[in-house]
C-alpha cells in the first residue's frame, strides 16, 4: 500500500488554486478577505499522565469584535512535541465558535512539555501566530523522566488584569471522600453589575504545594507568544472558510509525471460501518475537491478513478496545518518534590484503565446510525434475518430483489430494475463494499456473504458529483473492514483519514442515592470538567462529587463574557479521608 | 511464577508499612466474595474496590486468625484467577483483572544520569488490558475440556474418549458424524444414537467433527484417561452450487458396509408420490435391486427375494403390514422419521430373522430445546406432529397423527360404486426421550395405525398394526455400552360382511410378537469394535376365526388352533480396521427356534404326498412343549480394500435363516395375507448371499459409482399347491410345498449428491428362478425345473432427479422403466367329458408388457426469513405424467362361453395432486 503522506511533497503544486473558483455560494466571499478569527483552548488540567485523556474546549471569535464566530464549523487541534512532530491531531466540530474534544494520551509517550494548538482551515490563510497555543506537561510514569542537571527556570505567565470580575467560591475548604462539592461561579462586568459568559470549568488533582505556593518552582510554565510578525505572510494555498464540513482537496496527475490529469472522475471512499462515498470530477487543471459533512472518527480512505483502466496518481493535501511558530518550549521541570504526587496519580491512572469498560466516567458515546449518502434504500436486508447461504449468488437469488445477476462469459454482472419504471437499466450499478467501489460484481460473488451483514439495494438512477449510476448496491461487513475482500484490489491510493472526534458525553458517578454502595473504586484526577458552562446574569452553579483519592483540588474556570472579555480565575481546595 | 512473586512482594511490603493495622479474625466456608469482603471491610475499617462481575462466582473458603489485611486479602482471592490487589498510600484496597497495578514509580525516574531509552512493559500491558476489555469473545472451540480424571502427571499411553454428538438447535443426535485426530489419523463415525468412541494417545488433543450439512467444528481436549465428551453442532447450509467438498470423508467408498442404502430424509420428501405424501417406500424403490410387482403396492422384493422376508423394523418393533390404503400410502410417517437404512448385503449379525433385507426405519427424538410442530394438508390425508422438550437439554416428547379423509372425498364422488364405499386409515406416533443422566438414556416409543375399506359396501376390511418398544442405553464406560431393549408388535386383520344378515360374518388373523434383546458395543482400541447380543422373541398367533354376527347369521363358529413359538439368538460381530486400505468384519449369529405346544399335529403317510387323503392320526401337545425344534448358525463375513482414497471394493457373505413365513395369493402384501411359524413340516428358509462390488467417487467426491453383483440362494421358500386354500385352513401343510430359489443380478449406480442437479441413475439387471421338485408328481412345478419367479423382473432402470432453480423451488423428475413381471396363461381350451378344460402354459412362461413410468413434482419453499410464524411450502405433483396404461397384471374371465383376456391398470392417466406443508 502507497501512503499518501510520503507524496505530501508535491503539495506545492496545487499552490495556484484561485478563489476566483470558489462557488459563489459560500457564506464569506473571496473578497471578505479582511474577516479573521481568534481562537482560545482551554484544557482540564495542568499535568497529565500517559493513558489519561486530555479534555479540551475551543471557542473561536471574530477579531474584530470578540464575539463568537459564525464562519468556521471546524477547529483543528493538535498536540505537538517540541519539533513539531504531532503526537495527537483531532478535528472537532464548532458551534457557533464553541468546540470540544478529547485526546487519550498514548500510553508510550515520552515525558515533556508539549504544545496544545488549535486553528481553523480559514486561519491558514493568515500567520500561525493566530493560532490558540498551550502547553501541556505529559508524564510518562513508566519512564524516566530524562531529566538534564542543567533544568531551566519556567516561564511564567503575565498577569494580565481580567477586565471582568470572575469569583469561584466554595462551601467548604474540604471535602470528604464521595462528598457532593457545589461551586458558585459569579460573573461581575462594567460597574460591578452582574454579567453573562460561557465558561468551561476544570477541577483537577495538583500537588499539595501548588496550594502552599512555596516559591515559583511548583508553578508550570505557560506559553510566551511572539505577536504576530508584521511582515508580510503568504499561505501555501488559499482556504476557503469550511462552512459545512471539511474540505479535502487535491490533484490528479498522469501516472509518474507531474502532468495534471483533467476531466478525470475520482471516486472517494471512507471505509467503515458507516462508510462514505464522494465523487469529484477534476477540473481543467486536475483539481479534485470533496466536501466531507458529517463524517465522525476515523477511517480507511481510498481513492480511485473511476474508470478502471485509468493510469493515475492522486495527491492529496494535507489536512493539518504545515506552519509553525518558534515558541519557547521551557523542558520539563519536575522534580522529587513530584514523587508522591506522581505515584499516587499512576496508581490512579492505571486504576482507572483496568476499570476503564466498567467506570464510563471518560467514555464517548457510540455515535448513533447515520444515513448513508443515497439516504434511505429501496431495499434494506440484514443476512442475520434470513437464512444463512454459503454462496453470495444464492443470497442475491434467493430473497434480494432488485439485483439481476447474470452472467457473460462466465464474469458476473449485475443488472438493476428501476421500480418505478418497472424497465431493466441498462448500465451497472454502482457496487459498493463498506463503501469501498467494486468494479466488477465477480468480486461481489465471490464475497463469503457469512461476512456481510447488510446489503442496501437503490433501485433508481443516481446522479452524483459528474456521475451517472444506474442503481446502487451497497454491501456492509459486520466490523466495516472490508472483511473477506482480496487485499489485491484494496491496493490503490489510501490513506488514514481523519473526520472530526465525535464529542464525547461525560457522565461523572452520582453518590447521591443513600442506597448507592458501588464497590466500584472512583481515582479520578479530573474530578470534573465541563467544557461550556453558562453564567447568566452574574451567576452559575456546578456541583459533583468527590471520588475516594485524597489530595488537593484546583478549580480552573476559563471563558469570555458576552461583552467579549476573556476572563479566567483558579481555587484550591482539599478532599480529605 | 511471576505472579506469585508480585504478591509475595505486596506482602511484605504490606507488613513494612501496616504492621500495627487492626488484624482480621473469620472462618469462610462457599462464602460468597461479596461477604467476604464486607467482613473484612469492616474489621480493618477500609474499603476494598472490586468489579462484581468478576469475582460473583467466587465461593471463599479460609479461616483468618488475627491476620493482616494483605493476609486476609490473599486468602479470599482465589490464586488461579488473575485477580491482583494493591493497597493505596490511603490503605484503600483496589483489587485489579488481568494486569497487576505498579505502585511505585521507576527506580531511575527522576535520575539525572543519562538513561537507557526504555520503558517498562506495564505501559504496553495497560494499553493492552484497556483495549481488550469489554466482551471477550467466548468461541467454544478456542476452550480447552479437561477428559477423564484429572492427574498431576499425565500418563502415556491411550485412553478413550465417547460420547454423543448432537445437533445445537434440537438436540437431536447426529448420526454418521466423522470425529477424528488428525495426527495420528484416527477417526470414527458416530452411530445410530449419535454416539462415538475414540482411543486416542493422552494428552492435548484437538478432535475434529464432520457431518453433511452440519458446521464442521473442532473441541481442544486434555485426556487424561477414559471420559466422556459430548459435542454439540451447528446445522449448515450447504451451497446449491457444486463447490470442492474439503476433507469429507466418504462412505460410500471407505465405508465397511456394501449394500447399504441409507435413505436422507431430504431426498424422500422432495420425490414426487402419487397422493402428494412423502414415502419411504416408494423411494427405497428407486435403489438398485429393490423392486415391487407394481404399483399401489407396498410390499417390496430385494434382490430376489420375496416381500416376506425382508425385515421392517420401526424402532426396533417389526412391522407386519408396512401399508395402508391398498398400497398407496406407507405406513410411515416422513415427518417422524430421522432414518432409514435398507441392508441388501453384509447384513451385521445384530440382525436376523429374515433372509432378504432389513428395511430400518428410525423416529426422531422430540426437540429438547424448544416447542416445535409441522404438518401438512394434502388432498387425501392431513398430519400434524408436534414435539418440545419436558425437562430441557434432558427429556423431550414427540407425538405425530395422520388421517386420511378419502371418505368425505369418496362421499361426494358422482358415481354410486364409490359413495357406497369407504376406504381410510389413520396412525400415531409417539416417543419420549429422556437422558437421566451422562450415562443412561431412556427410549419409549408406541405406535398405532389402523386402516378400514369397504368397496360398493360390500364387506368391510380392517386391519391394525400397533407396537410398543422400551429401549435403555447405558454406558457402562468410555469403551462399553450396552443397549435393553423391550418389544411387542401386534398385528390383525379382520374381514366382516352384514350383507346377507343368514351368512353374516367376521373372519380374522392376528399375530403378537414379544421380543426382548441386549446389544453391546465394545471398543477395546481405535479401529476396533466388537458388537455382541442376544435376544429372544415368543410368537402368539391366532391362524385364523370366523364367527357369527347377529341373531340370524346361521354360520358355524370356527377358531384355529393357536401357534407359539419361540426363536433365540446370539451374536458376536468384530469389525477391526487393519490398516488404512483394509477392513474385516466378521460376524456369527447363532439362532434357535422352537415350536411351542398346545398344538395338535396331524400325521401323514410319509411314503405319500400330504393331503387330506393321506392323514393318518394326530398328534397332542401339551402346553410348553418343544414340539419341533431348528437351530443352525447364520455367517457374516464382509470385507473392504481400499485401492486409493477414492475407489475400493468391498465383498460380503450372509447366511440368514427365517422362520415366520407368509403365505399369499397375491404378489404384493394384501391384509389376508397370514403368517406362519415353522413347525413339523414347514422349516425355517436360509438365504446365502454372496456380493461384491466396485465403489468409486469421482469430481471431488460429488459423484458416486457403485457397482454390485451378488448371488443368492434360497432354500425352503414355501409356495403353494394349485387351488391352495390359505384361509382358515387347519392343515396348510397339505396346500404349500417347499421350493428352492437362486437370484443373481448386477447394478450399477451414479450417483450426484451435490450441486443444483441432484440425484441418481441406477440400472440393475436381475433374475430370480424357482424351483419346485417336490418327492411326489403334484410337489413339482414346470416338471422340477427352475422357471422365473413372478417377481422376476430382469431389466430395471430408474431415474431420480431433483433441480434446484434456487433454494425456494425445485423439481423433481423421476423415471423408471422395468420388464413386465411373469404370469401364466391360459393357452387353449379342450373338451373333457363335455365339460370345458383350460390349457395352461407353464407356470410364469409368459410376461406382462413392460412397466415404464414418469412423475414430477415442484415444490415452492416459503421466503428466507428466519423470524416468521410458521415456514410453509406448496408441493405440487403428476404422477404418472406420461399417462401410460401400465398392466398392474392380466386375468381372464369366462363370458359367454368364451375366456376373455383383460388388463388391469391402476394409474391410467396422470394424476395431479396439490399438499401444502408447514412447520413452526
Amino acid at each position: 500500500m502507497r501512503k499518501l503522506k510520503a507524496i505530501f511533497g508535491r503539495t506545492l503544486l496545487t499552490a495556484s488554486v484561485l478563489l476566483s473558483v470558489l462557488p459563489a455560494s459560500n457564506l464569506i466571499q473571496a473578497q471578505d478577505i479582511s474577516y479573521r478569527e481568534e481562537i482560545h483552548i482551554h484544557h482540564d488540567g495542568p499535568v497529565y499522565l500517559t493513558g489519561d485523556r486530555l479534555r479540551f474546549s475551543v471557542t473561536c471569535l471574530d477579531q474584530s469584535n470578540h464575539l463568537l464566530s459564525p464562519l468556521s464549523r471546524l477547529a483543528y487541534v493538535e498536540l505537538l512535541d517540541s519539533e513539531n512532530t504531532p503526537l495527537a491531531q483531532s478535528i472537532i466540530d464548532l458551534n457557533d465558535g464553541k468546540g470540544k474534544g478529547d485526546i487519550l494520551l498514548p500510553f508510550t509517550a515520552t515525558s515533556g512539555n508539549y504544545i496544545l494548538r488549535a486553528y481553523t482551515k480559514w486561519m491558514r490563510n493568515f500567520p500561525p501566530e493566530d493560532y490558540a497555543y498551550s502547553i501541556v506537561t505529559i508524564i510518562n510514569p513508566f519512564k524516566s523522566l530524562g531529566l538534564s542537571e542543567s533544568s531551566e527556570k519556567p516561564a511564567t505567565r503575565k498577569v494580565s488584569a481580567p477586565t471582568a470580575g470572575l469569583t469561584i467560591s466554595t462551601a467548604s475548604e474540604v471535602y470528604r471522600s464521595r462528598q457532593k462539592v457545589t461551586i458558585d461561579l459569579g460573573l461581575t462586568g462594567v460597574e460591578g453589575r452582574p454579567a453573562s459568559g460561557l465558561v468551561s470549568v476544570s477541577v483537577s488533582k495538583v500537588p499539595d504545594f501548588f496550594m502552599t505556593g512555596q516559591g515559583n518552582s511548583g508553578k508550570l510554565p505557560v506559553v510566551v507568544k511572539k505577536k504576530p510578525s508584521q511582515a508580510s505572510f503568504k499561505p501555501d494555498r488559499h482556504y476557503l472558510p469550511e462552512t459545512k464540513g471539511q474540505f479535502l482537496t487535491g490533484k490528479v496527475y498522469e501516472s509518474g509525471t507531474t502532468t495534471p490529469k483533467a476531466n478525470e472522475l475520482i471516486y472517494l471512499s471512507i471505509i467503515g460501518t458507516q462508510p462514505e462515498f464522494y465523487t469529484s470530477k477534476a477540473d481543467s487543471e486536475g483539481v479534485i475537491r470533496f466536501e466531507i459533512v458529517d463524517f465522525y472518527g476515523q477511517g480507511e480512505a481510498h481513492l480511485q478513478s473511476g474508470d478502471p483502466d485509468a493510469n493515475v496518481d492522486i495527491i492529496i493535501d494535507p489536512s493539518f496545518s504545515e506552519a509553525f511558530v518558534a515558541l519557547e518550549v521551557p523542558s520539563l521541570s519536575i522534580d522529587e518534590k513530584w514523587e508522591s504526587y506522581l505515584t499516587q496519580a499512576s496508581q490512579n491512572m492505571q486504576v482507572r484503565n483496568v476499570y476503564s469498560s466498567i467506570i464510563p466516567f471518560d467514555e464517548h458515546q457510540p455515535s448513533g446510525d447515520s444515513l448513508p449518502f443515497y439516504g434511505i434504500p429501496d431495499q434494506k436486508y440484514y443476512l442475520d434475518d434470513y437464512t444463512r447461504f454459503p454462496l453470495m449468488e444464492e443470497v442475491l437469488r434467493e430473497y434480494v430483489a432488485g439485483i439481476f445477476p447474470r452472467k457473460r462469459n462466465d464474469e458476473f454482472y449485475f443488472k438493476m430494475v428501476n421500480v418505478e419504471k418497472n424497465e431493466i437499466m441498462n448500465n451497472e450499478p454502482l457496487m459498493l463494499y463498506d463503501g469501498f467501489p467494486i468494479k466488477k460484481a465477480n468480486t461481489i460473488m465471490e464475497l463469503d456473504p457469512r461476512l456481510v451483514k447488510r446489503i442496501d439495494v437503490v433501485t433508481k438512477r443516481y446522479l452524483m458529483g459528474g456521475a451517472i449510476f444506474d442503481g446502487i448496491t451497497s454491501f456492509h461487513s459486520y466490523k466495516g473492514d472490508l472483511a473477506g475482500l482480496d487485499p489485491a484490489l484494496i491496493a490503490g491510493q489510501d490513506y488514514s483519514f481523519i473526520g472530526v472526534q465525535k464529542g464525547a458525553k461525560y457522565v461523572f458517578p452520582d453518590y447521591d442515592d443513600a442506597n448507592s454502595t458501588s464497590t466500584l473504586p472512583d481515582f479520578r484526577n479530573t474530578l470534573y470538567w465541563a467544557d461550556s458552562k453558562e453564567i447568566s446574569n452574574g451567576l452559575g452553579v456546578v456541583a459533583f462529587f468527590a471520588g475516594d483519592d485524597t489530595g488537593t483540588y484546583l478549580i480552573d474556570v476559563e471563558g469570555i463574557s458576552d461583552s467579549g472579555d476573556l476572563i479566567s480565575q483558579k481555587k484550591f481546595f482539599k478532599v480529605e479521608k | 511464577m511471576k505472579k506469585a512473586a508480585v504478591l509475595l512482594l505486596m506482602i511484605g511490603l504490606g507488613f513494612h508499612s501496616r504492621a500495627q493495622n487492626p488484624t482480621i479474625t473469620a472462618t469462610f466456608s462457599e462464602t460468597p466474595f461479596d461477604q467476604a469482603v464486607k467482613t473484612i471491610e469492616d474489621q480493618a475499617k477500609t474499603a476494598i474496590f472490586y468489579n462484581p462481575q468478576w469475582t460473583d462466582t467466587i465461593r471463599v473458603n479460609a479461616t483468618l486468625n488475627s491476620a493482616s489485611l494483605n493476609e486476609a486479602l490473599t486468602a479470599i482471592i482465589p490464586s488461579t484467577s488473575d485477580l491482583s490487589f494493591f493497597i493505596n498510600s490511603g490503605g484503600k484496597v483496589i483489587i485489579s483483572k488481568g494486569y497487576v497495578i505498579r505502585e511505585s514509580l521507576p527506580a531511575d525516574f527522576f535520575t539525572r544520569e543519562p538513561v537507557e531509552d526504555k520503558m517498562e512493559v506495564a505501559a504496553l500491558e495497560l494499553e493492552k488490558t484497556r483495549n481488550n476489555q469489554g466482551p471477550v469473545e467466548d468461541a467454544i472451540e478456542n476452550k480447552t475440556f479437561e477428559v477423564g480424571k484429572k492427574t498431576a502427571v499425565l500418563a502415556s499411553g491411550k485412553a478413550t474418549v465417547a460420547g454423543y454428538v448432537k445437533s445445537m438447535a434440537s438436540g437431536e443426535p447426529v448420526i454418521g458424524a466423522l470425529v477424528y485426530i488428525e495426527n495420528p489419523k484416527i477417526g470414527t463415525i458416530t452411530d445410530q444414537f449419535g454416539y462415538y468412541s475414540l482411543t486416542i494417545p493422552n494428552g492435548k488433543q484437538l478432535l475434529k467433527i464432520q457431518n453433511v450439512g452440519m458446521k464442521s467444528t473442532r473441541r481442544q481436549i486434555i485426556l487424561y484417561s477414559d471420559g466422556l465428551f459430548n459435542i454439540e453442532m451447528e446445522e449448515d447450509v450447504v451451497a446449491l452450487k457444486e463447490v470442492v467438498i474439503e476433507a469429507e470423508r466418504d462412505v460410500n467408498v471407505t465405508g465397511m458396509q456394501m449394500g447399504l442404502d441409507r435413505l436422507d430424509i431430504q431426498s424422500i420428501k422432495q420425490m414426487p408420490s402419487a397422493f402428494g405424501e412423502a414415502d419411504i417406500m416408494k423411494v427405497a424403490l428407486t435403489l438398485p435391486g429393490v423392486q415391487s410387482v407394481g404399483e399401489g403396492s407396498n410390499g417390496f422384493n430385494v434382490r430376489g427375494g420375496s416381500t416376506s422376508q425382508n425385515l421392517i423394523l420401526l424402532n426396533d418393533a417389526v412391522i407386519y403390514n408396512p401399508s395402508h390404503l391398498f398400497g398407496f400410502f406407507t405406513a410411515f410417517n416422513a415427518d417422524v422419521v430421522r432414518n432409514v437404512e435398507l441392508h441388501k448385503a453384509g447384513i451385521p449379525a445384530e440382525y436376523g430373522g429374515r433372509i432378504s433385507s432389513v428395511f430400518e426405519v428410525d423416529m426422531k427424538d422430540g426437540n429438547k430445546k424448544k416447542f416445535a410442530g409441522s404438518g401438512g394438508i394434502g388432498l387425501v390425508t392431513g398430519r400434524l406432529s408436534l414435539e418440545g422438550p419436558i425437562i430441557e437439554d434432558k427429556a423431550s416428547f414427540l407425538i405425530a397423527g395422520r388421517s386420511s379423509y378419502s371418505d368425505w372425498i369418496l362421499k361426494r364422488l358422482p358415481n354410486a360404486t364409490f359413495k357406497n364405499s369407504t376406504a381410510g386409515f389413520s396412525d400415531l406416533n409417539a416417543r419420549v426421550t429422556y437422558d437421566i443422566d451422562e450415562k443412561n438414556s431412556v427410549y419409549i416409543t408406541g405406535y398405532l395405525s389402523n386402516d378400514k375399506f369397504s368397496l360398493n359396501s360390500d364387506s368391510l376390511y380392517q386391519y391394525t398394526n400397533s407396537n410398543a418398544s422400551i429401549k435403555w442405553k447405558k454406558i457402562f464406560n468410555s469403551r462399553l455400552y450396552g443397549v435393553f431393549t423391550g418389544v411387542s408388535s401386534h398385528y390383525d386383520y379382520s374381514l366382516s360382511s352384514d350383507d346377507v344378515p343368514v351368512n353374516a360374518f367376521n373372519l380374522g388373523y392376528g399375530i403378537n410378537q414379544h421380543n426382548f434383546k441386549a446389544d453391546f458395543s465394545y471398543f477395546p482400541e481405535s479401529m476396533h469394535k466388537i458388537d455382541f447380543g442376544l435376544s429372544s422373541i415368543y410368537y402368539d398367533l391366532n391362524p385364523g376365526f370366523n364367527k357369527p354376527v347377529g341373531d340370524q347369521s346361521i354360520l358355524q363358529e370356527k377358531i384355529l388352533e393357536k401357534e407359539k413359538g419361540i426363536e433365540s439368538a446370539i451374536y458376536v460381530g468384530d469389525k477391526v480396521d487393519i490398516n488404512d486400505k483394509l477392513s474385516l468384519y466378521l460376524g456369527l449369529r447363532y439362532s434357535m427356534y422352537s415350536f411351542l405346544g398346545p398344538k395338535s399335529v396331524i400325521q401323514y403317510d410319509p411314503t405319500r404326498a400330504k393331503d387330506v387323503n393321506t392323514m393318518q392320526d394326530t398328534l397332542q401337545y401339551p402346553s410348553g412343549d418343544f414340539i419341533k425344534t431348528y437351530h443352525g448358525p447364520e455367517y457374516r463375513a464382509s470385507m473392504r480394500y481400499a485401492f486409493n482414497p477414492i475407489s475400493s471394493a468391498k465383498l460380503s457373505f450372509n447366511r440368514m435363516r427365517q422362520y415366520i413365513h407368509q403365505l399369499s395369493n397375491t404378489q404384493a402384501i394384501s391384509p389376508t395375507d397370514i403368517w406362519k411359524l415353522s413347525d413339523s413340516y414347514i422349516s425355517p428358509q436360509i438365504g446365502d448371499q454372496f456380493s461384491i462390488g466396485y465403489y468409486r467417487n469421482m469430481r471431488s467426491n460429488s459423484l458416486e459409482l457403485s457397482v454390485e453383483t451378488y448371488y443368492k440362494w434360497l432354500t425352503d421358500m414355501l409356495d403353494y399347491k394349485n387351488g391352495a386354500v390359505l384361509v382358515m385352513n387347519e392343515h396348510l401343510e397339505t396346500d404349500v410345498i417347499k421350493a428352492k430359489g437362486k437370484a443373481y443380478g448386477l447394478e450399477i449406480m451414479l450417483k450426484k449428491k451435490t450441486g443444483k442437479l441432484n440425484g441418481w441413475v441406477s440400472y440393475t439387471y436381475s433374475r430370480t428362478f424357482v424351483q419346485i421338485a417336490g418327492q411326489f408328481p403334484e410337489e413339482r412345478v414346470n416338471r422340477g425345473t427352475y422357471f422365473p419367479a413372478s417377481y422376476d423382473k430382469p431389466h430395471d432402470l430408474t431415474i431420480v432427479s431433483n433441480y434446484k432453480f434456487t433454494r425456494r423451488i425445485n423439481i423433481s423428475v423421476n423415471y423408471t422403466y422395468s420388464t413386465g413381471r411373469p404370469i401364466t396363461y391360459p393357452l387353449s381350451v379342450y373338451t373333457i367329458g363335455g365339460a370345458n378344460r383350460v390349457h395352461y402354459s407353464d407356470r410364469n412362461a409368459y410376461r406382462i408388457p413392460d412397466y415404464s413410468r414418469m412423475d414430477l413434482s415442484i415444490n415452492f419453499e416459503g421466503n428466507h426469513k428466519i423470524k416468521k410464524l410458521a415456514h410453509s411450502s406448496w408441493t405440487f405433483a403428476l404422477f404418472n405424467v406420461l399417462g401410460r396404461n401400465n398392466v398392474y397384471s392380466i386375468y381372464f374371465v369366462t363370458e359367454q362361453g368364451e375366456i376373455n383376456g383383460y388388463k388391469l391398470s391402476v394409474f391410467a392417466r396422470p394424476i395431479p395432486t396439490i399438499t401444502y406443508n408447514f412447520r413452526f
